[in-house]
């Protein structure tokens, strides 16, 4: 078997365990990941580089930034062509789309004529090969410290929240904790003296059904000159550990 | 080198947490770490040491590097103005599979996908979030920009110290750091365009026959893929590939062999054109008042008609405005690009056999005309954006004289008939060499960070706590969570009225329509703006049907940084000495027809649906 049928064999074949990989595996799974990245931009890279045009290019870049630049070019043009379909760009079109292409860039491609030289194992290899997986580790540190901060910074801003949800000819009072202790919502409504407590979990989102009436439609007249109204105002004091959080969260409402 | 810079990207990660903790010696630590970063791989370039292949490594390793900071500073998902406009795009398309939805936030989007169609597929396949997708796929770009150019550099030159030298140059650019880093179609678009570039220029070696056309096979594959990702981006790709015809013309004369890449510029031109006639046909209504003001304003500046824009000193707010040091350093920068370039063209004249190079000499030149946008307000945006590609000659003709000095101790003489001028050391001696070396080292130091000050304000390179009127510092969870309930419980595609932006997170991550500009000479921000609702302000609502008022409390906290929180018709209006009182922000309550639907403690949404409703 020549080099050039099994590089292209092998192309093949790691193209399919990639398409089985991303129909088969857990979406956001590691291996999926790694399955999806092969399909795209990984071996149509390394296969649009075999390409004959390319593989003997003599200048350094040449070679690694046309491949890239073909794999990515072909995957916007295999989705415009996707997008052409009842479907769109959905999963399977696109695993099957790059496998044909992958086959195409792999069965067009050549062998490169240059002999494989396998570096020999000497002291300076192993130790710019410890330096460069080293140094990958300490820029993915890098990125831990960053965005470790930064999630924090997100969780600090995150705030207790009241909505009202509509529900017929009612209102309902919707209360939002994305914090990561229970807090105590207190719902009031001053005009009717009315209360509600709702201790609610970390994370979690409850909704007082019916607290109050739903205003009716506005007359024409009354949509050109608005007018302070009647307000029907709801007040939510949020407790945590015992004590209130913040100035209240107001909601309100018309009653014309 | 990799662990220096895994080093200073460590550094770098310490100074977001420093700025994101409120202490000023981020900033310090920021500079440092970055410069020492550029100044480091500019020495290890200048030396004589490195193979080719290294050089092509250690310009890779400092394009991911400097991609790194970008990253470090925004790791959580889409903040940039830009950033969020195509995320709403993706958005689209990943949850429709179909493309040319309309995008308010940026509409001209849609209708250039290809960025998007890539971070959507690879979201599809990997089971990855948009924003780590994204990532993914401005990072393969960035890859192919930095071979791609050490390719190009090479290709011009025919040396590797120049080369690589070219590309630490071309980071210096005030778009690379973080505009062409962000999630937007002319970072995508652009490492196509070089790359493209690279396999023309080797066409043009090429003899007839099949290779010759394969070659132009892969050519057209990349211009299939450029010309649906950015638009000016295209155009400027035929450009290039004609000003390519005519330099390898104009190259014959001198001892030139390269053919003229007739069949590409062609080919590229009508690929531009028929996406524009048969796709994305609103193109010239989105570029038009964008391109005219600047002529326009360059124009107005000369006849008198209008004041010179002043760099810096413009900046509406004292947060704005870069330190002392650092705008000298901008300045500098001009200067240094400036005064080199005459003597870096001289030098690309020498090659000038070689159309590439006089095509990169050409772009050179064109820095000149950039400039000359900067001194209208309305040509700052334009020339900042052009400089993506400008750098391409800006780059390489100063890598040329760079090498030269390093080389000779001495500037290249200049000569006018019988007048000659030659500037240099003497000296063989060590000193003179360190000399040498010093000077192009402080060069490029100043390039790169004169580069950064001219397009980014001190507020956006680093992240910290909310600061109104900005569009990164702006981004808040709040934010985002509320434009998250919306989409959850109030549906997607509802006319939303705020501020710049929490109108861009509401419609990224909330799918929301936020609308903008005025209605007839009304600004959109009135209604925020006056002391009760009256019936100017229902005209401005009921004009823009608006459905929902965002109202973000922190605006009264403190003036806008940018000097204007909603729209730029606000401008119009005096500029604010004082925030909007927060009683004006949430006067809505109780006022027949508003409902007060949301509150975090941040952010109020008013539904004013029924006042709006025809």
């Amino acid at each position: 078997m020549s080099r050039r049928a099994r590089e292209t064999a092998l192309l093949i074949v790691l193209g399919l365990l990639a398409g089985a990989g991303v129909k088969a595996l857990d979406a956001g799974t590691p291996l999926r990941i790694a399955a999806g990245l092969a399909l795209l931009p990984v071996l149509p890279w390394l296969a649009a580089s075999r390409l004959g045009p390319l593989s003997d290019a003599e200048r350094p870049g040449e070679r690694i930034a046309a491949a890239g630049a073909i794999a990515v070019a072909v995957a916007i043009l295999l989705g415009l062509l996707l997008t052409t379909t009842a479907a769109g760009i959905e999963t399977d079109g696109i695993v099957l789309g790059m496998l044909v292409i992958l086959f195409a860039l792999a069965v067009g491609g050549v062998a490169d004529e240059r002999p494989i030289r396998l570096p020999t194992l000497s002291g300076r290899l192993l130790a710019s090969v410890t330096m460069l997986v080293l140094a990958g580790a300490i820029a993915v540190g890098a990125f831990a410290i960053a965005r470790d901060r930064a999630l924090s910074q997100a969780r600090h801003e995150s705030s207790y929240a009241a909505f009202l949800v509509g529900e017929g000819s009612r209102l309902g009072v919707g209360l939002s904790n994305p914090r990561n202790r229970p807090a105590r919502f207190v719902v009031s409504d001053p005009s009717t003296d009315r209360r509600a407590t709702r201790v609610i979990a970390a994370g979690r989102t409850e909704i007082l059904r019916g607290f109050l009436a739903k205003p009716p439609p506005l007359r024409p007249i009354q949509r050109l000159r608005p007018k302070v109204a009647h307000q029907r105002r709801i007040e939510v004091t949020v407790f945590a550990g015992g004590h209130p959080v913040g100035a209240p969260l107001e909601l309100s409402t018309y009653a014309p | 080198v990799a662990l220096f810079l895994a080093l200073m990207l460590v550094a770098q990660a310490l100074a977001t947490v420093a700025a994101r903790d409120g202490h000023g010696y981020a900033e310090t630590i920021y500079w440092l770490s970055a410069g020492a970063m550029v100044l480091v791989l500019a020495a290890v370039q200048l030396s004589n040491r490195p193979s080719s292949r290294e050089r092509l490594g250690l310009a890779l390793a400092l394009g991911l590097a400097l991609y790194g900071v970008k990253l470090l500073a925004n790791p959580t998902g889409f903040t940039y103005f830009d950033e969020l406009s195509h995320a709403r795009t993706a958005v689209d398309i990943a949850n429709s599979g179909h493309l040319l939805h309309a995008n308010p936030l940026l509409p001209i989007s849609p209708y250039f996908p290809g960025m998007e169609i890539v971070a959507v597929s690879i979201a599809k396949l990997t089971g990855l979030s948009l924003f780590a997708s994204g990532l993914l796929a401005i990072g393969a770009g960035r890859v192919i920009l930095m071979t791609a150019l050490y390719a190009l550099f090479l290709e011009a030159s025919d040396s590797p110290r120049v080369a690589g030298l070219a590309t630490v140059v071309y980071i210096a650019n005030p778009s690379f750091l973080y505009f062409d880093a962000g999630f937007s179609y002319e970072s995508f678009a652009l490492p196509l365009c070089v790359a493209a570039l690279v396999l023309t220029v080797r066409w043009m070696k090429s003899g007839f026959g099949r290779r010759s056309l394969a070659l132009l096979a892969c050519v057209a594959i990349v211009v299939a893929g450029v010309v649906p990702t950015h638009h000016l981006t295209g155009y400027l790709f035929a450009a290039l590939a004609i000003a390519l015809c005519a330099c390898a013309v104009a190259s014959w004369s001198w001892g030139g062999k390269d053919r003229a890449p007739w069949p590409i510029a062609i080919l590229a031109a009508v690929a531009a054109i028929a996406w524009i006639a048969t796709v994305a046909t609103p193109t010239y209504d989105y570029l038009e008042p964008i391109l005219r003001p600047a002529v326009e304003g360059v124009a107005n500046v000369a006849t008198g008609k209008e004041a010179a824009h002043k760099a810096f000193s413009a900046a509406p707010t004292p947060q704005a405005r870069a330190p002392f040091w650092l705008r000298t350093t901008a300045f500098a920068s001009i200067a240094l690009i400036l005064a080199c370039l005459p003597f870096g063209l001289l030098l690309a004249w020498r090659r000038r056999a070689n159309p590439a190079a006089l095509l990169l000499g050409a772009a050179a030149i064109v820095y000149v005309p950039t400039l000359i946008l900067r001194v209208a307000g309305s040509g700052v945006e334009s020339a900042n954006r052009s400089s993506g590609f400008v750098f391409l000659g800006v780059g390489f003709v100063v890598a040329l004289l760079m090498a030269h000095v390093a080389e000779h101790r001495s500037l290249p003489t200049l000569g006018l008939g019988r007048l000659r001028l030659t500037i240099g050391l003497r000296s063989d001696s060590a000193v003179g060499r360190a000399a040498a070396w010093g000077a192009v080292l402080t060069v490029v130091t100043v390039l790169f960070v004169g580069g950064v000050t001219v397009f980014w304000p001190p507020y956006s390179r680093l992240p910290g706590p909310y600061l109104a009127g900005t569009d990164l510092r702006a981004v808040s969870q709040q934010g985002i969570s509320a434009a998250r309930w919306m989409r959850q419980d109030l549906g997607p595609g509802h006319e939303v009225l705020t501020d710049r932006t929490n109108g861009q997170v509401a419609g990224a991550y909330g799918e929301q329509n936020p609308v903008g500009g005025s209605v007839n000479d009304l600004s959109i921000a009135l209604p925020f703006t006056s002391s009760d609702l009256n019936e100017k302000d229902v005209k401005v609502l009921r004009g823009k049907r608006v459905e929902y008022l965002i109202a973000d409390r922190r605006l009264s906290e403190s003036i806008p940084i940018r000097g204007w929180y909603f729209s730029s018709s606000e401008l119009y209006a005096k500029p604010y000495r004082k925030p909007i009182p927060l009683q004006k922000l949430t006067k809505f309550g109780g006022i027949d027809g508003i409902d007060l639907v949301y509150d975090d403690g941040a952010i109020r949404i008013y539904d004013v649906s029924e006042l709006t409703r025809r």
